[in-house]
């Protein structure tokens, strides 16, 4: 017997509370439209004295603290990928490990995420036009434009418009971000200082190294000119609106602000439900959507609640909507259609998986820059987003590190003190060597395959019966061509101009690495939690999973909202994409709901 | 026990390369050396103190760190309880345990660094954007 429903049936059901989520929940709110959210975790993160509980947890973690899902507890009735737990939530298939996490919370990855928020280059929606690559999108940069400004409105990001209008990235004449760009650390400086002139060749000329802010959804300085003069006033910690108005440099961002200065979906959430009518029920896991055959329209979501986080004891209940809405992640949402049997004519659900191979450069400059302060990252060396190198290997960004090297401070104390250090000498050969610690984080993109893929398998379950993500996994050469010229073109003319002593040791795998070879050259990498592609939009029902404005081709319904739609990942970190998209998407709602 | 506490601090001076007063400014003495003392027991606790007083009862800064050398440093007994001791001011844990928030936040690798512990000690607004004042 289905479980039914409590009776009331809302405009929309949206599964998953995350950042899409949110800012579908907010829009449709504002235009009085009923929403219930179905987040399959706990929301004890809305709350800020349990919010404070999970920063005194971070403290407490010691080696593991840097894991992204680290402080935030390991929930079995609704399991997120974490590194520490013993158990790991993906089945890992292919030849290599997708390493990418995300957090299934009230909240979700925008709890943990480092908040850099970039809008794609033009060129990344028409990849096969411009170079013979993957597929173009069905829309484009001009398309997606006003959506990016208000996604940056909604998030509250933090930049200047000079330095990210590159790339033929245009902006509406006049306009300025909610907040200034975030201070440029001393780091940044130092590596700016260095490469104010610095070329690299790569196929199809000299290209530019410079180093440019990022945009952040970080609260920063109010720019007093935003939205025509009216200004903006920073969100601060949800529950909590005092604190967190302004970054005051935790340098925690990762895995968790300590003031919510940095954004995470919880705010818009807290707006939503003042806005409008919008319920949010936590801790319902979905786990079918019901869909009636001979119309093919979704009727709702069934999905299992859960009173106990961490216990697996669920009961049956049904969600009635007009319009269901997935908006669980890349992952989750392919994962929740191929369990109710979805159709999809095309063979792309669950296809294209993408991520962001994250390469880690470190080093020692050659006088003191004062790392370990601020957010991870406030700068990066921006310039080799595009170019005609992309007909043969990967553009990429790289991101300036303000925390030191991975696994720092404990493994250098580590081994000092094992050489039997101590005094004086301990205290300055930690002094001399922290304080000159650089990193470099090279983000390569990938490009669309459907071998890389994930599937449901019910060999593959819970002990609660609750499907896996089934991972098929590998790098194309294209990638990996992309990191053979970073780490034989890029970096060493970055170190040799700036002034830094190269100490990237590939031969050491560091956990949440894997080590990957082209050709001659062997490095490792590790995924950053930009997980994108599985329900490609397009014009063809053929080719894709969703159209244009997320829509499922095969149930008028039915939307599934995300990264997932993403065609290409291109270089940026998806999340300002996937917010302007799912903004996107709540626009058409609006007017396929009107009375 | 006033003793005890006079030893144990100009010891972990000596080890650390922080001043008495740097440490006591971290509030982790007492408890430092109350974790110190459980994890020996009392017979071992008292020929460790009778080694610190014999190091520290040098007045010569090189005479000190010969000590330390001879008597606490590889192939000495006491080396592993050592090593964990200046560890646990420098990264604030114990056999990769955190004995306490307030270790956490005052270890002293980051003030070694001119930076601060992750999570806690903000350095302001903007002041990531010029070296440390201290």
């Amino acid at each position: 017997m289905s479980p039914e429903s409590s009776g009331r049936s809302y405009d929309v059901v949206i599964v998953g509370g995350g950042v899409s989520g949110a800012v579908i929940a907010s829009e449709l709110a504002r235009a009085k439209k009923s929403v219930l959210l179905l987040e399959a975790g706990s929301d004890a993160a809305a709350d800020p004295v349990k919010y404070a509980g999970l920063v005194d947890t971070f403290q407490g973690m010691g080696a593991l603290r840097g894991l992204p899902n680290g402080p935030y507890p390991i929930n079995l009735a609704a399991l997120s990928p974490n590194d520490a737990h013993r158990d790991p939530y993906f089945v890992q298939l292919g030849r290599k490990q997708f390493q990418s996490d995300y957090l299934r919370m009230l909240g979700g990855s925008t709890l943990h995420w480092q908040g850099t928020t970039l809008r794609m280059v033009p060129n990344d929606f028409r990849m096969q036009s411009m170079y013979g690559q993957a597929s173009d999108w069905p829309i484009s940069y001009d398309d997606l434009e006003p959506d990016y400004t208000r996604a940056e409105a909604m998030l509250g990001v933090s930049a200047n418009v000079e330095d990210q209008a590159n790339f033929g990235i245009w902006f509406e004449s006049g306009y300025v971000f909610p907040m200034e760009r975030m201070p440029q650390s001393f780091v940044d400086q130092f590596f700016d200082a260095g490469l104010q002139d610095a070329t690299v060749e790569l196929h199809g000329g000299r290209y530019p190294l410079r180093v440019i802010s990022l945009a952040t959804a970080r609260n920063s300085r109010p720019n007093a000119a935003f939205d025509r003069g009216k200004g903006y006033v920073p969100v601060g910690a949800v529950g909590n609106a005092e604190v967190g108005m302004r970054c005051q440099g935790n340098s925690s961002c990762s895995p968790i602000c300590p003031v919510q200065a940095k954004y995470n979906a919880l705010k818009t959430l807290e707006q939503a439900q003042r806005q409008g009518d919008v319920e949010v029920r936590a801790q319902c896991v979905a786990s079918r959507l019901r869909i009636d055959s001979a119309s093919g329209r979704v009727e709702g979501v069934e999905y299992k609640r859960y009173v106990e986080p961490g216990v697996q004891r669920y009961v049956s209940e049904f969600a009635r909507g007009t319009i269901v809405i997935l908006a669980a992640n890349a992952i989750e949402n392919a994962m929740l259609m191929l369990a109710s049997d979805v159709v999809d004519v095309s063979g792309q659900l669950g296809r294209n998986l993408m991520d962001h191979p994250y390469i880690s450069f470190q080093g020692l400059a050659s006088k003191p820059v004062y790392p370990f302060r601020g957010p991870d990252v406030t700068s990066g060396v921006e310039t080799l987003r595009d170019g005609r190198f992309r007909e043969r290997h990967a553009a990429f960004r790289a991101s300036i590190g303000n925390w030191g090297w991975v696994g720092e401070p404990a493994s250098s104390v580590t081994e000092l003190v094992g050489q039997a250090r101590f005094g004086a000498s301990l205290r300055n050969a930690v002094r001399d060597k922290f304080t000159r610690m650089v990193k470099l984080g090279v983000f390569l993109e990938q490009l669309p395959e459907s071998r890389n893929r994930v599937r449901i398998d019910p060999r593959h379950c819970d002990a609660a019966g609750n499907y896996l993500p089934v991972i098929d996994y590998d790098y194309a050469d294209y990638t990996l061509d992309g990191g053979v010229a970073a780490i034989s073109k890029v970096w060493p003319e970055i170190t040799r101009r700036v002034g830094i002593v190269d100490h990237t040791d590939f031969s050491k795998v560091s956990p949440g690495f894997q080590s990957v070879s082209r050709n001659d050259t062997t490095f490792t990498v590790m995924g950053p939690g930009h997980i994108v592609g599985t329900h490609r939009m397009g014009n063809d029902p053929t080719l894709s999973v969703v159209n244009a404005d997320q829509r499922s081709w095969a149930h008028p319904n039915l939307y599934a909202a995300g990264a997932g739609s993403m065609v290409t990942i291109g270089t940026a970190n998806p999340t300002l994409t996937l917010a302007a998209l799912s903004i996107r998407t709540a626009r058409q709602l609006i007017k396929e709901l009107r009375p | 026990m006033e003793d005890r506490r006079r030893l144990f601090l100009d010891l972990c001076s000596e080890l650390t390369g922080f001043s008495r007063f740097e440490l006591e400014g971290t509030g982790l003495v007492e408890a430092h050396q109350k974790l110190l003392e459980g994890v020996l027991g009392e017979p071992m606790s008292e020929r460790f103190y009778a080694l610190a007083a014999a190091v520290l009862s040098s007045d010569a800064a090189a005479d000190r760190e010969q000590k330390i050398r001879e008597t606490l440093l590889p192939p000495a007994p006491f080396w592993p309880v050592v090593s964990s001791l200046i560890t646990l001011w420098y990264l604030g844990t114990w056999d990769g345990h955190t004995p306490s928030p307030l270790a956490y936040v005052e270890q002293l690798s980051y003030q070694a660094a001119h930076a601060h512990p992750p999570g806690a000690k903000p350095t302001g607004w903007g002041s990531w954007a010029k070296a440390p004042v201290s």
